[in-house]
C-alpha cells in the first residue's frame, strides 16, 4: 500500500513552529494551507508529541470557534492531531504586514491628494482590525499572538471583484481575518485581552514609522466596537507601564 | 449524471463515485438491505437533507479512505462505507450517525456513494456506474452544492452539528441595539458550510 502523505503541495513558509504549504483540499480548484508542526530532535520525544498534540488540537478548536461565533478566520478541514498537521482554507491576502510595507514603498511615489485617498483607506482597514478583535474579545477568545503577519486581508465574495494586492485596491471591500491560533485560549479576563493588544501595539510600533496614528484608530475602534472595552483600555494603560519598567530594567 | 473523482492527497486509485436521487421510492428496502449487511448494497447511502454543500459528503469520503489507509487511525465502523456515514457526524456515537446522517424507511431523497479501488482487476467504472444509477430508485439529479441546497433541512443541521452559536456575535450586537449589515443568502451558506466542515474535522477532538 503506497504510503499516505499529506503534505503534497509548495511550501510557503518555515517557521520555528511550523511548516506551511500551499495545496489542494478535495478538488485540485480548491486551495486549501497544510500546517504542520515538525518534531524538535532537541525535545525529548514523548513531551514532543504531546505538545504538538496539544498545539494542533487548540489552535483547530480555536480556528473552529471563531469561525462559527462570527469572527472571521480559516475553515478548518481536517485534522490529524497524532501528526500535528491542519489542513485549512486558504486565504489569499495580503497580510496586512505586507500591506502595509507595500503602502509605505509605494506611498513616496504619489502625489499629496492621492496619498490623502491611500490614508482614508488605510484609516478603513485599522478602524476594521480594530473591530474585529473587538470581537474576538467580546467572544471571550485570546490570539496570543497579533501581529500584522496573523491578519490577513481577504477580498469579500462578490462577483467581479478582484485579488487584491496593492494599496489602491480597495479596502473598503476587504475582511480582515486572523490566522495563526497557536498561542490562543479561551479567557474572559481582562488582563489577557489587554496583553493582546500590547502585542499587538509592540508589532506594530516597531515595524512601521507611521504606526502610532495607525494603531490610535485600531484602539478608537477598537473603543466603540467592543463591548467590553472600557475595563480593557485601563487595564492596557497598565500593561504599557509593567512593559516600560521591565525595558528599563533590562 | 453519477460523479467519478479521486481525491488529492489519497492515492489516486481510490475514487469515489457519487449520485443524488430525489422522489425516491425504495429508501426502505435499501435501508434494510443495510441493516441484513448485504454486500450488494454496501454503498454510503447519505440523508441529503442534512447536507449543506457537495464538500461535505466528499470531505467524509476523503476522511473515511485517510482512516483507513492511515495504519495508526483505521476504521471504526465496519467498511470505508459506513465510515463515510459516521464521517459526517460530529461526534463519536455510531448508532446516532447511521440514523442521523444516513438514510431512514422514510428517505424521499438519497446521496449514494460507493468507493473503489480502482486498481484492482475487479474493477470496472462502466459497472459501477450503471449499477449506481440503479440501485437508487427514483430521479437523478446533479450532485452539486445547487441541487443539495434544495433539500437542505436548515433546522436539522443546527441541531445536529450544534451550531446554535453559529454568527453568536451578531446577535449579541443585535441585542445591544446595534444595527448589523445583514450577509447575503450566498454568504450565510458558506457561514454554514465552514461551521458544518469545521465540526466534522474536530470529530476525533470533542
Ligand atoms: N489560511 C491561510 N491562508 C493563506 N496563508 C496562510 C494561512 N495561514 C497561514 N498562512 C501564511 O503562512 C504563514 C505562517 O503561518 P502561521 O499560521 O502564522 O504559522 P507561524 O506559527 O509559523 O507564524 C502566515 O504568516 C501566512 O503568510
Ligand atoms: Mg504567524
Amino acid at each position: 500500500m503506497p504510503p499516505l502523505r499529506l503534505i503534497d503541495g509548495t511550501l510557503v513558509k518555515q517557521g520555528a513552529e511550523a511548516h506551511v504549504y500551499k495545496s489542494t483540499f478535495l478538488y485540485p480548484n480548491v486551495p486549501c494551507l497544510i500546517k504542520v508542526r515538525p518534531t524538535k530532535p532537541y525535545r525529548h520525544a514523548t513531551l514532543d508529541m504531546r505538545l504538538t498534540k496539544h498545539r494542533c488540537i487548540s489552535e483547530a478548536r480555536l480556528l473552529n470557534r471563531c469561525r462559527s461565533m462570527g469572527v472571521l478566520c480559516p475553515t478548518v478541514y481536517f485534522v490529524d492531531e497524532k501528526r500535528g498537521e491542519i489542513i485549512m482554507e486558504w486565504i489569499e491576502g495580503p497580510s496586512v504586514r505586507d500591506f502595509l510595507h507595500n503602502y509605505i514603498d509605494d506611498a513616496s511615489d504619489h502625489g499629496k491628494d492621492e496619498n490623502k485617498a491611500i490614508d482614508v483607506q488605510l484609516d478603513a482597514l485599522m478602524e476594521n482590525i480594530g473591530q474585529t478583535i473587538g470581537k474576538l474579545h467580546d467572544i471571550d477568545t485570546i490570539h496570543g499572538d497579533l501581529t500584522t503577519s496573523n491578519l490577513m486581508l481577504k477580498p469579500r465574495e462578490s462577483p467581479g471583484t478582484q485579488v487584491l494586492d496593492t494599496a489602491d485596491t480597495s479596502l473598503a471591500n476587504s475582511d480582515v481575518v486572523l490566522i495563526d491560533f497557536g498561542l490562543g485560549q479561551v479567557s474572559s479576563s481582562d488582563e489577557d485581552k489587554a496583553v493582546d493588544l500590547y502585542v499587538l501595539e509592540r508589532a506594530f510600533l516597531s515595524t512601521h514609522p507611521r504606526a502610532t496614528r495607525l494603531f490610535d484608530i485600531i484602539i478608537d475602534s477598537y473603543k466603540r466596537n467592543c463591548l467590553g472595552s472600557s475595563v480593557v483600555l485601563r487595564r492596557l494603560q497598565e500593561v504599557r507601564l509593567r512593559g516600560r519598567k521591565k525595558s528599563m530594567v533590562g | 449524471m453519477p460523479t467519478t473523482l479521486s481525491v488529492p492527497h489519497l492515492p489516486s486509485n481510490y475514487r469515489l463515485h457519487i449520485a443524488l436521487f430525489t422522489s425516491v421510492t425504495n429508501a426502505a428496502h435499501l435501508h434494510s438491505q443495510l441493516l441484513a449487511k448485504n454486500a450488494e448494497y454496501e454503498y454510503a447511502f447519505i440523508e441529503p437533507s442534512i447536507l449543506v454543500s457537495h464538500l461535505q459528503p466528499i470531505s467524509a469520503g476523503f476522511r473515511a479512505i485517510h482512516d483507513l489507509l492511515d495504519p495508526d487511525v483505521g476504521l471504526r465502523t465496519p467498511n470505508v462505507h459506513s465510515e463515510t456515514v459516521f464521517s459526517l457526524s460530529p461526534t463519536h456515537n455510531i448508532t446516532d450517525s447511521y440514523r442521523r446522517f444516513g438514510i431512514s424507511p422514510s428517505s424521499t431523497s438519497v446521496l449514494a456513494i460507493k468507493i473503489l479501488d480502482t486498481s484492482l482487476a475487479s474493477y470496472s467504472e462502466s459497472s459501477t456506474l450503471e449499477r449506481l444509477a440503479s440501485i437508487v430508485e427514483g430521479t437523478e439529479v446533479n450532485f452539486d452544492t445547487k441541487e443539495i441546497r434544495k433539500l437542505t433541512d436548515l433546522s436539522k443541521v443546527k441541531k445536529y452539528y450544534k451550531l446554535k452559536d453559529l454568527g453568536y456575535v451578531d446577535q449579541l450586537y443585535k441585542k445591544k441595539g446595534r444595527t448589523i449589515e445583514e450577509k447575503s443568502e450566498e454568504q450565510a451558506w458558506r457561514d454554514l458550510e465552514g461551521a458544518v466542515l469545521g465540526a466534522m474535522a474536530l470529530r476525533s477532538l470533542v
